[in-house]
């Protein structure tokens, strides 16, 4: 009976589940529907808040995804507009390019993000729309129309009288033309009517050519930009140099050239003609010595005209505005700021690794951009700069491009200072930098005497005049470096070091002991690493130069002691920067001729000294120190200032560029000493009163690397983990079935 | 929340006694094994190796793609082995919601993902013993990893719920995680590759830039993978948060409700 009613219930209900089932699954559908809305909602709402308000946190402990501080700090100080275009181009199988310029626009617009009131940014793509990099051009050409004034004016000289010249050149021309058709004309008259109407006809093309080639050019050319094919069938980048800027340069030069040459050519003429008349002499008709006669006299207002239209186009100074043209390819960025235009290269955004081929494709390039860019973006905005003044005792200028010392000449440039040197042993006089308000004077240790080219040792005598500068106020980087061998001459300005306390142990050599064997530890080399500064806690709280670089490594190679006068000389007070740790593995060395013969040795007492102490130091001495009225302050304006590392070598490139060393498992290894060139610039900018500038550079930041570890552990990590995994498994597995 | 929890126990203990788990552990750990030993794949020469970058991002990038290949295998049996031994008809009519079961087996296979991360820890401790390594940027990377995880797992569920057969519910689900990681990748570099068409139409030339432009941004916008990069770069975007946060929830919402219906359906 029951089964019966089931069956009659089941029955009635089968109808109305179908619309039942259809309800209750539209109801799902529409509610997933209404939830997968509120997700796109609430990602849009994300996407627009984090886009709008910058809603990104930068985790890293270093910054590496934000700013630098020194960046914030340029573009928070920013007063004027600032214009950034990217010239980036990628094609879209190309996904390395595509990368590079993705993130060159991520920088790009985390620079607009930080100050849009001024930042401007542009991203053209000279490959796909050479219309809006004409407009670039355009504009960059505006911005030197200034400069390139004379040009103008020189180009249009030329053009005037080019007119009147082509209109004298065919009369002479129809002339000696003429002369060498009559029937009167000897046959050698005829001979030499010919050739100068041939070399007249040439000079009237080669102008007429001339004119049209200063058109292009001042027209900034006519080639567009674009890929072609190379042999290989790949895509290959052509250089837009110069397109759509005038190269004024090469228009007034050629000008000169072709001025000089119609000169040189009517000079000529007019010799030839009168050699001639005198072969002839009175055998030649009437009527054509007097055709030919004169000819210099009418030719000379043009060859004076043309001589000083020669003049003043090489007279001219160099444009500023070649200089960008020549820098202008594709994957570059162009910073316009106060009428004045920087060029970022490819090579310097992406450098590639040292020792790596520039032209290998694969190379794993670098991206330094936030590095370059700031730099350029200081040069092109900076109203105040300072002169690094090299000062040297004879010798070749260091701070040249064949000098030790280039990295650091090169940082120094990218942080607004313009560098020079100073030759004590040739003048008294300090240098004249065009457009610096001040200089720092770069005290450099003598040189050991050139073998092939002996000068006489540095005197202290020759540094009177920037210990004098120094001493009324002036501020000064200085250099020592011990006394490596007997050849080494003294440094020349311990006077100067003296008078502010300051005493360095040029006698000793800082060493750290090493391993030379698995159980003794009497190996000794003259180097120093850091990542501490000054090193121990028990000094004062760290100097402005140093309190940013905490954790970033840098080296000294056989750093000497500074020792400071105690008490101090008055008003002067000293800061240490770079200190040993108290290790007994570190100390100074008397024996320097045996360290740097790699002899083993170890600490002995009374003889070298014990760690700590200072290798580098920063000074300030007020200027008013004789009346004694005035506290020293780091920030006094008029207080002289001097900042002594205890070693020179610290600062070359060897030790200032990442390069690249065999290890003794005959590895490649990259050694970085990122520390080393930021507190050279640390310490420039603190001298000349910029230390609001000073901060790690963004290049420093990311210098993080592994040291030297065990190699079994290189690869027993990463086998061990999967490997005790299974084992693990294993015994989960036996203990299982054993409890079964 | 004490029945999702005990439910979360009992999934995270199965996880412990299934050789599935430990084949996955060793999988994903070998496969990286074979990335950082050999040179040219993530470094020139080893990855952990004196002078290269004290950091672990190019681990964490590789670990957010292995892991599209080994999340299916994890959650594969998360409810389709209930469904297919029939268990699952006793936890329906257990004192628990269906919410309450999905939360509870994506809490326990989430806890199982943890410690499935756990041992890339040791690779930390190296670079702390041997380098001087940014611990934001690798804690941002683990964040990262714990809510691509996040959504991955609970793809995984859903997937899971979908079928009665293990295996289809892994492949599924590896389609899925294939599609918002890698396929969008292809896609979004489809999208760009557009613009070549150059139609000559000045219409049709603004409608493909237009299509380019917007198929790219989308198509990078749902990559998951993409996303992640941001994390193991060190940044931690609002937005990125949000897409894994409200994604997941999304994805478990379904899946609530693709449990429901198999009441409704019966």
């Amino acid at each position: 009976m029951a089964e019966e009613k089931n069956r009659e219930s089941k029955s009635e209900n089968a109808p109305r589940r179908g619309p039942r089932r259809f309800l209750i699954g539209a109801n799902v559908v529409v509610s997933v529907l209404l939830v997968a809305a509120l997700v796109v909602a609430a990602n849009f709402i994300a996407w627009w808040l984090t886009s709008r308000y910058d809603l990104t946190a930068d985790a890293t402990v270093g910054h590496q995804n934000s700013f630098s501080s020194r960046t914030k700090i340029l573009l928070q100080k920013l007063d004027q507009p600032v214009h950034i275009t990217s010239l980036y181009t990628a094609e879209p199988k190309d996904a390395p390019a595509a990368e590079r310029k993705r993130r060159v626009e991520d920088l790009l617009h985390l620079y607009r993000a930080a100050n849009s009131r001024y930042v401007e940014v542009e991203f053209v793509d000279p490959t796909d729309n050479p219309a809006a990099f004409h407009v670039v051009a355009k504009r960059i050409t505006d911005d030197y129309a200034g400069e390139a004034k004379p040009y103008v004016a020189a180009i249009g000289d030329f053009l005037k009288f080019k007119t009147e010249l082509q209109r004298t050149m065919l009369a002479e021309k129809e002339r000696y033309a003429a002369i060498g058709r009559d029937p009167e004309a000897s046959a050698d008259l005829k001979t030499l009517m010919h050739g100068l109407t041939e070399a007249l006809g040439q000079l009237i093309a080669k102008n007429d050519e001339v004119e049209r080639s200063i058109e292009t050019w001042t027209s900034g050319g006519a080639s567009l930009p674009g890929a072609t094919a190379d042999k290989e069938g790949e895509k290959k980048k052509e250089e837009p140099a110069g397109l759509g800027i005038p190269d004024y340069a090469k228009a007034t030069s050629t000008i000169a050239s072709l001025a000089d040459a119609t000169a040189q050519l009517l000079d000529q003429i007019g010799e030839l003609i009168n050699k001639q008349l005198q072969v002839e002499g009175l055998r030649m008709p009437q009527t054509l010595r007097h055709d030919l006669q004169g000819a210099d006299a009418r030719y000379k207002e043009i060859k004076d005209r043309l001589l000083a239209l020669s003049k003043q186009a090489t007279q001219l100074k160099p444009l500023e505005l070649d200089t960008v043209r020549n820098a202008l390819s594709l994957d570059a960025i162009i910073v316009e700021a106060g009428g004045q235009v920087r060029v970022v290269g490819y090579e310097e955004m992406w450098p590639a690794p040292p020792g790596a081929s520039r032209i290998d494709p694969t190379v794993e390039r670098r991206f330094n951009g936030e590095d370059v860019l700031s730099a350029a973006l200081t040069r092109a905005v900076s109203h105040n700069r300072v002169s690094a003044v090299f000062v040297q005792s004879g010798g070749m200028p260091v701070s040249e491009f064949y000098g030790r010392y280039t990295e650091m000449v090169e940082r120094l440039k990218r942080a607004n200072f313009e560098v020079a040197t100073w030759d004590v042993a040739r003048s008294h006089e300090p240098p004249k930098v065009a457009g610096t308000s001040s200089s720092v004077y770069i005290l450099m240790a003598p040189e050991p005497p050139d073998q092939q080219r002996p000068t006489p040792p540095p005197t202290p005598d020759q540094y009177q005049s920037v210990t004098d500068l120094v001493n009324a106020g002036g501020r000064a980087l200085v250099f020592c470096r011990a006394r490596m061998s007997p050849m080494i001459p003294e440094i020349p300005y311990t006077d100067l070091l003296h008078k502010w306390g300051i005493n360095a142990r040029t006698d000793l050599l800082t060493v750290t002991s090493y391993p030379i064997n698995e159980n003794e530890k009497n190996g000794r080399a003259p180097f120093l690493d850091t990542t501490a500064y000054p090193s121990e806690s028990d000094f004062k709280s760290p100097h402005a130069i140093i309190k940013p670089l905490e954790g970033i490594k840098a080296r000294f190679i056989g750093p000497v002691p500074l020792e400071l006068a105690q008490p101090l000389p008055a008003g002067v007070e000293v800061w240490p920067l770079v200190a040993t740790p108290r290790r007994p593995d570190i100390w100074a060395d008397k024996d320097i001729q045996e360290v740097m013969q790699s002899h083993p040795g170890a600490f002995k007492k009374g003889e070298d000294l014990p760690s700590p102490y200072t290798v580098a130091v920063a000074a300030v001495r007020t200027a008013n120190v004789a009346s004694g009225a005035a506290a020293p302050a780091a920030t006094n304006k008029s207080a002289a200032k001097l900042v002594v590392f205890g070693d020179d070598f610290f600062a070359s490139d060897e030790l200032m560029r990442a390069s690249l060393s065999m290890t003794a498992k005959r590895e490649l290894v990259l050694l970085d000493n990122p520390a080393n060139g930021e507190i050279v610039v640390n310490a420039m900018l603190w001298l000349s009163d910029q230390q609001d500038l000073i901060a790690v550079s963004a290049k420093a930041q990311e210098a993080r690397r592994l040291g030297v570890l065990p190699s079994w552990l290189s690869w027993g990590l990463p086998i061990g983990i999967p490997v005790v995994v299974i084992l693990l498994g294993l015994i989960v597995y036996m203990v299982r079935s054993r409890a079964r | 929340m004490s029945k999702t929890l005990a439910l979360m126990n009992r999934e995270l203990r199965a996880y412990f006694y299934s050789p599935v788990a430990y084949v996955a552990l060793v999988a994903l750990y070998a496969v990286l094994a074979v990335f950082l030993l050999v040179p040219g794949l993530l470094s020139p020469r080893g990855y952990f190796e004196a002078g290269q970058p004290a950091e672990m991002r190019a681990v964490f990038d590789t670990m957010a793609y292995i892991l599209v290949f080994i999340m299916p295998i994890l959650t594969m049996r998360l409810l389709s082995e209930e469904m297919n031994k029939g268990t699952i008809e006793t936890l329906m009519t257990a004192p628990v919601t269906d919410t309450q079961v999905v939360l509870g087996k994506y809490l326990g296979a989430m806890g199982f993902y943890l410690l499935l991360l756990a041992p890339s820890l040791l690779y930390l401790g190296l670079l702390v013993a041997y380098g001087n390594p940014d611990a934001g940027m690798i804690l941002a990377g683990y964040l990262g990893l714990v809510l691509i995880g996040m959504v991955y797992t609970a793809v995984g569920l859903l997937t899971s719920t979908c079928t009665r057969y293990d295996i289809v519910s892994a492949i599924v689900a590896l389609f899925v995680l294939g599609t918002i990681t890698l396929l969008c990748t292809v896609l979004a570099w489809g999208a760009t590759a557009l613009r070549h068409l150059a139609p000559t139409a000045d219409w049709a030339r603004w409608l493909v830039d237009r299509l380019s432009d917007w198929g790219h941004r989308f198509f990078e916008y749902i990559n998951v993978a993409k996303r992640y990069q941001d994390f193991s770069q060190g940044k931690i975007a609002f937005d990125d948060v949000t897409y894994f946060l409200v994604v997941t929830a999304l994805v478990l919402f379904i899946t609530v409700k693709v449990l429901e219906s198999r009441k409704w359906r019966a």
